[in-house]
Formats: C-alpha cells, sequence, structure tokens
C-alpha cells in the first residue's frame, strides 16, 4: 500500500509559471507603459484567464470578465503595495469578478432560464465527453468552494497563497478545500458509476 | 488518531501542507488501514483526473487588443475630466439653490410665527374694541383683506384688524 503515500505529501510545480519579484516592478511601470502592459499581459494570460474559466465554464464569459479583470488591475497598478504578492492580488480580482458574474448570472437564469452552455475552450480541437463532465461537476459546485479546488487542487498553490488570495485564514482555507473534494468527489464518483451528474 | 481524524486530514496531506510529524502519523496509518488508503488513492485519481483533463487555456489574441483600447479610452484624461467638472457644477447649483429656497422659507416662517405671537399676546391683554380701534392709523393698506401684503412693515395692531375684524371701509361707515 505505498501508491499513494510515496508522492502525496509533495507539493508538485504549480501549473502556473512562478511569479518573480520582477513581475512586481514590471507592474508598476505597467500603469504608464503599453509595452509593459503586454509583457505583463504575457505572463498573467493563462493563470487568470484559466482561472476564469474554469470558475464560469463558458468562453465568451471568461473572456469578457479577463477583460473586466485586466481593466481593474490596470486601473488599481498604482496603488499596489511592495508587500503585496503581485500574482495573489491579481487572483483576488479575477475571483471576485467572477464571483460576482456567477452570482449575477444566478439571479438571471433563476427567473428566466437560460443557463449558458459549457463551452470548449478556442485552443482544444475537440472536447472529449470525460472533460465536458468533469467541467460540469466543477460548475456544480458552489462558487466560493469551485474556486478554492481550483487553486488548491488544480493550480496546487499553497494553502498560505491561496489564504491571501482568498483573504481566508489558514484554517479556513484548509477545512474548505477538504469539503471542496468531498463534494467534487461525490459527482465523480457517481459518474464513475455510470450515474447522471 | 483515528480513522475519521485520518480522512479529515487527507486533503492537506495530498497537498503537502502538514507538518513532518503529521505527516508521518499519517503515513503510518495508510501503511496499516485499507479501508484510508482506499479513501486517499480515490482523492489522489480523482485529482489526477481533473489535471489531466482540464489543462490550462489561453485566452484569444484579440482579447488583448481589446482590453488595450479599453483601458486607453478609460484613460483619456481630457474628456473625463470635462465630464466629472460638468457634473461638479451641477451639483454645486443644484445644492445652492436648495439651500437658498429652505432658508427664505424658514425666514419667512419665523417671521410669521413672530408676529402671530406678539398678537396673541397683546389680544389677551387689550380689550378687542381697542385693537379695532389703532387700525384707524393704518393709512398705508387699501386691502385689508390682503394679508400677506400687510404684514410687511405693520405693527401687530393693525394686524389684527384684519383677522375677522371690521374692515377699513366699514371703519369709515360705508
Amino acid at each position: 500500500m505505498g501508491g499513494v503515500t510515496s508522492g502525496a505529501a509533495v507539493k508538485q510545480a504549480p501549473e502556473a509559471p512562478p511569479i518573480e519579484s520582477s513581475l512586481g516592478a514590471l507592474a508598476r511601470r505597467a500603469a504608464h507603459d503599453e509595452q509593459a502592459f503586454r509583457e505583463l499581459y504575457d505572463r498573467m494570460k493563462r493563470p487568470l484567464y484559466t482561472f476564469i474559466y474554469r470558475m464560469v465554464g463558458h468562453m465568451g464569459e471568461a473572456e469578457e470578465l479577463f477583460q473586466d479583470t485586466l481593466l481593474k488591475i490596470h486601473r488599481n497598478l498604482g496603488r499596489l503595495d511592495d508587500r503585496d504578492s503581485f500574482l495573489a492580488w491579481c487572483y483576488s480580482i479575477a475571483r471576485n469578478t467572477a464571483i460576482s458574474h456567477l452570482r449575477r448570472r444566478k439571479a438571471i437564469t433563476e427567473s428566466i432560464d437560460d443557463r449558458p452552455e459549457l463551452e470548449a475552450p478556442p485552443n482544444s480541437h475537440e472536447e472529449t465527453e470525460v472533460q465536458l463532465d468533469l467541467r460540469k461537476i466543477l460548475m456544480q459546485i458552489p462558487p466560493r468552494y469551485r474556486s478554492l479546488f481550483i487553486l488548491g487542487v488544480l493550480e496546487q498553490r499553497e494553502y498560505q497563497e491561496i489564504s491571501r488570495m482568498t483573504g481566508k485564514s489558514l484554517a479556513s482555507v484548509k477545512i474548505d478545500i477538504h469539503r471542496a473534494r468531498q463534494m467534487v468527489r461525490e459527482r465523480w464518483e457517481r459518474l464513475r458509476k455510470g450515474g447522471k451528474l | 488518531m483515528n480513522c475519521k481524524e485520518i480522512q479529515n486530514e487527507l486533503s492537506a496531506y495530498l497537498d503537502g501542507e502538514l507538518d513532518p510529524a503529521m505527516e508521518e502519523g499519517i503515513e503510518s496509518h495508510l501503511a496499516a488501514c485499507i479501508v484510508c488508503h482506499r479513501e486517499a488513492d480515490n482523492y489522489k485519481q480523482m485529482d489526477d483526473d481533473f489535471r489531466r483533463n482540464l489543462p490550462p487555456v489561453d485566452p484569444s489574441p484579440a482579447v488583448l487588443v481589446r482590453s488595450l483600447e479599453r483601458i486607453s479610452h478609460r484613460a483619456a484624461p481630457g474628456v473625463r475630466n470635462l465630464w466629472r467638472a460638468g457634473w461638479a457644477v451641477i451639483g454645486a447649483a443644484a445644492i445652492t439653490i436648495l439651500l437658498m429656497f429652505g432658508a427664505h422659507q424658514w425666514r419667512e416662517y419665523h417671521e410669521e410665527q413672530a408676529i402671530l405671537q406678539r398678537i396673541d399676546s397683546y389680544s389677551a391683554r387689550v380689550p378687542i374694541r381697542n385693537v379695532f380701534s389703532l387700525s384707524r392709523y393704518d393709512n398705508k393698506s387699501r386691502d385689508p383683506f390682503d394679508y400677506r401684503s400687510n404684514l410687511a412693515g405693520r405693527s401687530p395692531f393693525q394686524i389684527v384688524t384684519y383677522k375677522g375684524g371690521p374692515t377699513a371701509a366699514s371703519q369709515r361707515g360705508e
């Protein structure tokens, strides 16, 4: 019984590129310099867009929200504190933007049934049935747990970093990620046994 | 630790967030307990399944162009400042008008109250006919029923005559 224990506690490299401290300086320049903003964009687009897309499950909405997030980041670059983690700060903006959007969408779809269909990302050739099912599972758990599942499980970020991104205590992050895993696993097992989502 | 406590820590264990002593305790439990081992294995399979099937994605290239357009549009200071200044002037004018109107109403109300108070206090002390007789000295008003125009610059004795008393015409015997 060594399969799980051997590599379980080793934190794998997160899928997002490491954001070094030079990014803070680049961010401050980006407030007034378009070239610096483009450079910042190139380094931030994948992690931020992926996070938003996983949160909302719809390409068109994700692109709109990503633009809103960029605009908010640009608007507040001047207030960026040296001590702040730039990435955590960007993620907190993206997360709040996505959650607010999902709240508004829920309010609308509760009155009229026009929930947007899940869409395949633009750079994937064809989304498999498994991929679609997994994204459906993600969309079925409440947004605040979904964001923690994405950050903790999919992106494999450290709890301390997630705590800064979400403004939650470390203990709360730990409990909520466990709860999010339980919610996802319940549906994932049902799917594996041939049940419906 | 019992199985329930171990299973509550599995998530943090799989994420590598436990201190070494706790991690060691969990590993020794998992080595001995088939139920908890299966539970951990299940979580691990699920995590791998999600990571493998939901890879990172990039936005379309048009997003950068649209974002830069929005940023440059928003940052145009001339137009934005003009709008701000316009709204500030309108707001200040509206507040000034409201304050002036309020002050005028307040002043009018208190003036009327003061006059009526003086009338009441005088009426309590002087026989009503004496009050009426004082109206003879009123050579300014030609229309005693025009209460508002007659308030200004009058003594309360003169005003009392207009509150139900005889008119200037009746005083003259007409």
